[in-house]
């Protein structure tokens, strides 16, 4: 399968924190997640793909295409939505898209006047009249209307409110019903990812601890609830972290078969949500 | 380059227009005003000044609204970005000139000489005041953004102000500090002078051609390495 996205070895160190050499990629007509908490580096991983920042090594394809060397070529099949859309505050939304759309060759007008008008925004609005919603709307309305092929997006649904979170999810699964289109979304609202990603990568402290799919990881990881002294986490086969309490112990497992094959009847299993996987690899303690 | 040139047109639209309505009321004072030395030299330093100003304030703009990061993730290159705003910095320094000819041509009480003041060694040598100061100025603006601009006129207004007080105090108006400051303004007397020949002309061209060459290369090394 073609990927629209490859990332391998990408390294960048700002000072108390390292981007460990990760690496991953993105099957095209798919939306991966990139999760992890605050901090954990996947907003480096987004700029770095749009060479907003220089990498120290590593290398970044975009639909095959170094980012660097034909960085033209393969950002005009980019669509970027800011955490922080960054559009000049006092430039009517209008002006801003005249300005934009002369640097892609798919510009479509029309479209980009649909998705005001669907998004309630008016073209003559300035933009620093903008709720934050409102700005991301705007913003994913570019990108829509250049017809990117691949979308990257940093913590957009982050201070949206649950409508409009909605609305964004079920614009992007539309998005994605074309088979060349993929979706890169960072954020740490695992909820939003459970109802559209196809695959999920998580990072914690600039590594990559998995990059697979979504039904994959939601099958393979569990947690495992034992009370009292029943069971000590180093019994647990795929331990990857967990945490006690005057209830007894909790833990997340990568291995949840083995698990329950190990240790029978004397603990309880549940799947894993993207939530429990990530508190308990940030938070939990891994070998307690 | 075009599409840079015509989105920072667009972005900084009425900043434009405001620096315009500045840049005229300045152009009629001093068009009205032909007595004290040099008015010529005022003519064309105000109307190359300003054009170049709004090249700056293009870059110091981007910071302060922090759009190099909209702009950087467009399907061009970053030096193209720099190539753009040094020509069309230099495209609204001779805009500038020439809608300051007009001006003073079509102003009833203008007292400027327009075949005296715009003459090929008076723009030659308002070109390279001003290339002096803008290819010093730039590589900070895109270093630094606003704060770059504020750091050098700070920085500039400390050290004529250092150096006023010395010629003030320790009398050394005739010492060899002031040897590089007398030389300039000699060079510049001579080259604006009728001794003044082609040849120095060509030589003039050539040190602007060198400084804006060094600023571009400059600032784009500063806007490549630059993390947004």
């Amino acid at each position: 399968m073609n990927a629209a996205l490859e990332i391998s070895n990408l390294r960048k160190s700002y000072k108390g924190f390292v981007l460990k050499d990760i690496s991953f990629s993105i099957p095209a007509g798919t939306i991966m997640g990139l999760i992890g908490p605050n901090g954990a580096g996947k907003t480096t991983v987004i700029k770095l793909v749009m060479n907003l920042i220089r990498r120290e090594a590593g290398a970044v394809r975009i639909f095959g295409r170094d980012n660097i060397a034909q960085e033209p070529e393969a950002k005009a099949r980019i669509g970027f939505v800011y955490d922080e859309p960054c559009f000049p505050p006092d430039v009517s939304l209008g002006r801003i898209a005249s300005a934009v759309a002369p640097f892609y060759p798919r510009w479509d007008g029309k479209l980009f006047a649909r998705t005001l008008e669907e998004f309630d925004l008016s073209s003559r609005k300035k933009f620093k009249t903008l709720s934050h919603g409102m700005k991301m709307k705007f913003a994913l309305a570019l990108a829509l209307a250049h017809d990117a092929d691949l979308i990257l997006m940093d913590e957009p649904t982050s201070g949206l409110d649950p409508v409009f979170r909605h609305e964004l999810l079920v614009r992007l699964s539309t998005v994605i019903q074309d088979e060349r289109k993929s979706v890169l979304f960072s954020t740490h609202l695992t909820s939003d990812l459970e109802k559209i990603a196809d695959h999920v990568t998580l990072i914690h402290e600039g590594a990559i601890v998995f990059s697979a799919p979504k039904d994959e990881i939601l099958e393979t990881y569990g947690l495992v609830k034992a009370g009292g002294r029943d069971v000590s986490a180093s019994e647990i086969p795929g331990l990857k972290g967990c945490r006690h309490s005057a209830y007894g112990l909790e833990a997340l497992t990568a291995e949840l078969e083995a698990a329950r094959r190990s240790i029978g009847p004397r603990a309880v299993y549940e799947r894993a949500s993207l939530e429990d996987i990530m508190y308990f690899i940030s938070k939990g303690e891994p070998h307690a | 380059m075009l599409r840079i040139m015509r989105q920072d047109l667009i972005f900084n639209r009425n900043n434009l227009l405001l620096m315009l309505a500045i840049m005229s009321c300045v152009l009629i004072y001093f068009s009205a005003r032909a007595d004290g030395f040099s008015p010529r030299a005022y003519f064309v330093l105000a109307a190359f000044y300003v054009g170049a100003s709004m090249g700056i304030t293009l870059a110091a703009r981007e910071d302060k609204h922090k759009t190099a990061a909209l702009i950087c993730s467009l399907p061009v290159r970053r030096s193209t970005v720099i190539a753009a705003r040094f020509v069309l910095t230099w495209a609204l320094m001779l805009l500038t000139l020439v809608y300051a000819s007009v001006l003073t041509a079509v102003l009833p009480f203008s007292q400027v000489d327009l075949s005296s003041a715009v003459n090929v060694k008076f723009v030659l040598v308002g070109l390279l005041i001003l290339s002096a100061v803008f290819s010093l100025m730039l590589p900070f603006t895109v270093r630094f953004g606003v704060m770059g601009v504020m750091l050098f006129l700070v920085a500039g207004q400390v050290l004529a102000l250092l150096a006023m007080l010395a010629v003030h105090f320790f009398r050394m108006g005739n010492s060899s500090w002031s040897f590089p400051l007398r030389t300039v303004s000699q060079g510049l007397r001579f080259l604006l002078g009728p001794n003044s020949t082609f040849l120095h002309m060509l030589a003039v061209v050539a040190v602007i051609l060198f400084l804006n060459g060094a600023s571009f290369f400059a600032s784009r090394a500063l806007y490549a390495r630059r993390d947004l």
